[in-house]
């Protein structure tokens, strides 16, 4: 569940520096002026500058930088930018890298209070993208399974209702860490949202 | 690095070109044992692309076993790979009819590209003299097939450390 807040709070990163002050230096060695400073405003600016953000924004960048080389953050935030011209899309190209991913979630983790005042304004894009991705985890639990749902389920609606519900019931500050009877509750509406769209 | 908003794709790709030259670590593939590209991740969620660089134009490619030749670009691409003047009457060969995957013909021109660098700037291998097709459309997929992939004892496609391994 986390991965869905992740996502939400990856959107600020997406920024390609202009004016900064303080360097960053990157697996590789390479010294990037002027880049820390404009990432975490623009993380800041992104999540309505939340109370603590910044300390999510500033683990993000100093694991976004061990991890890789400036080349590499170049080049994966530029192919972001040119995925799509939505925010929300962009953020989830970003987030196909599977150590974007873990990097994201760590921080989270580590940071789950200052996250907690944050929101998410769940507009059609963002249930998109979110029913996309629920998609994708089921793949990725197993394409077989996925395949066998396929022959009963519509599962591109159901995703969608699945998504809609999820991000008007539930807010950032709960699925960091959810309750048994939240789990409970996302499992009712995936069932609730199967038998809407059985074929 | 700055962009305007304005072609941003463009500026991006012609900033990623440049870093080939000034990074100066494109392998020779006479030289190469093996090396690791990552996933390029640019449209869609199944898709996995690798960027090369095409004489001096920077893109995305799927790698596509069915493709019989080295890369199949689309007439966009191509045009901008002519304004680059590193392609020669003489690198024309002539036009093929190719089979599509859905069984159509269509007809493509083959041209010999004169280099093909495969990767990202600093994990990158160059190639010379890769075959070419050229197909009649501006928007379609940019492939990368046999010719380059048969250069190569084995090509493996790690899903999960999201990376392709080309073994020379």
């Amino acid at each position: 569940m986390k991965k869905i807040i992740a996502l939400i709070l990856f959107i600020p990163i997406i920024s390609i520096a202009q004016v900064n002050k303080n360097n960053v230096v990157f697996k590789d060695g390479v010294e990037m002026k002027e880049f820390a400073n404009t990432f975490i405003s623009n993380c800041k600016i992104s999540a309505g500058n939340a109370p603590g953000i910044e300390a999510f924004c500033l683990c993000f960048l100093e694991n976004l930088a061990s991890n890789f080389t400036a080349e590499e953050v170049i080049s994966m935030t530029g192919e972001a930018l040119i995925s799509s011209s939505n925010k929300v899309e962009q953020a989830n190209t970003l987030w196909q890298n599977d150590k974007v991913k873990l990097i994201t979630q760590q921080c989270l983790e580590e940071n789950a209070q200052s996250v907690k005042s944050l929101e998410w304004n769940a507009d059609d894009k963002m249930i998109d993208v979110v029913a996309e991705q629920h998609l994708q985890q089921i793949k990725a639990e197993s394409i077989e399974a996925y395949n066998e749902a396929s022959k009963t389920i519509n599962l591109k609606p159901y995703s969608l209702c699945y998504a809609r519900k999820l991000l008007s019931e539930f807010k950032i500050a709960d699925l960091i860490n959810l309750t048994q009877k939240q789990i409970l509750r996302i499992q009712e509406i995936q069932n609730e949202c199967v038998m809407q769209n059985l074929k | 690095m700055s962009f305007g908003q304005q072609s941003f794709e463009e500026k991006f790709k012609d900033y990623m070109a440049s870093q080939y030259v000034s990074n100066n670590k494109i392998q020779e593939y006479d030289d190469l044992e093996q090396l690791e590209m990552p996933f390029a991740n640019i449209v869609g969620y199944d898709l996995n692309y690798i960027p090369c660089l095409v004489n001096g134009v920077y893109d995305y490619y799927v790698l596509d076993t069915g493709c019989s030749f080295g890369i199949a670009i689309n007439n966009k691409l191509f045009k901008k790979i002519l304004n680059t003047e590193e392609v020669f009457y003489e690198d024309f060969l002539g036009g093929a009819k190719m089979m599509t995957a859905v069984g159509d013909y269509s007809v493509v021109r083959i041209i010999i590209m004169n280099e093909v660098i495969i990767g990202k700037p600093s994990k990158s291998i160059r190639l010379k003299n890769v075959m070419t097709a050229v197909y009649d459309s501006d928007e379609g997929p940019l492939l990368l097939g046999q010719d380059i992939l048969k250069r190569f004892s084995s090509i493996t496609i790690d899903n999960k450390n999201q990376v392709y391994k080309f073994k020379k």
